[in-house]
């Protein structure tokens, strides 16, 4: 029973601190997408490509997060 | 009243905080996935092949009629695009947009100055490139590409600014 309550305890806490880590890919990613469209404005085109291969890169890293944690649950 | 509604009705609190932890993640992948793809659609009108775009030569002025550090107002290429078109020199003019780069104010010629000013925000452009002086405007002004042909003053295309 104390097994099983501290595994939830230590699941909780992964479960936050990933989405914590979300949080933060996700604001790079519109940190990058509001300074490239200010770059765009300044017709400074050379950011655009790397800022979206890295926007792309970010949103492949938060869906395998979500794809583990959703395992995580069905998983106890 | 209220526990027996809960004894009818039973909820799993720890069960339903569970879901909305999850809703959650969902809804941070699905705003980084829009980010993705916004990013994505930038990058891709950016590289987007484009036809350069077709001017068509329209009198502006004469030569005669614009004594050396005169100015002149016209619109070029449409009938709402402002331009400045100046006399720098017995035979040498320059015609630029008016909107200012920074925040689309009209410059106008300082000639004791002999530069382009936008009073908006103190920003002010060389006359003989159109290159950035002072202030905020990060990009120079568009250049007007000028003919003279028989003392008449045409206008000719628009080059971006590349000073």
């Amino acid at each position: 029973m104390k097994q099983s309550r501290q595994r939830h305890e230590q699941k909780s806490i992964a479960f936050v601190a990933m989405v914590l880590f979300m949080l933060m890919l996700l604001l790079i990613q519109m940190w990058l997408f509001t300074s490239t469209l200010e770059a765009l404005i300044d017709g400074k085109a050379e950011t655009v490509v790397p800022a979206a291969a890295v926007s792309i890169g970010c949103l492949i890293i938060n869906t395998w997060i979500l794809v583990g944690l959703t395992r995580m649950e069905h998983n106890p | 009243m209220d526990n027996r509604i809960l004894e009818d009705f039973p909820v799993d609190w720890q069960e339903d905080q569970y879901i909305s932890r999850r809703e959650f993640v969902k809804f941070l992948t699905l705003v980084s996935g829009g980010m993705a793809v916004g990013s994505a659609v930038l990058a891709a009108w950016v590289k987007m092949p484009r036809n350069a775009a077709e001017y068509q030569a329209k009198e502006i002025a004469r030569l005669d009629e614009m004594p050396v550090g005169g100015w002149k107002q016209f619109a070029y290429p449409g009938e709402n695009d402002a331009c400045i078109l100046i006399r720098t020199g017995e035979d040498t003019v320059a015609a630029y947009s008016r909107k200012c780069t920074h925040l689309s104010c009209p410059v106008g010629w300082q000639k004791d100055r002999k530069r382009l000013y936008c009073p908006c925000h103190n920003g002010a452009f060389s006359v003989e490139d159109g290159h950035v002086l002072q202030g905020p405007p990060g990009r120079p002004l568009p250049r007007i590409e000028l003919s003279i042909e028989n003392g008449a003053i045409y206008a000719v295309g628009v080059a971006e600014g590349g000073a």
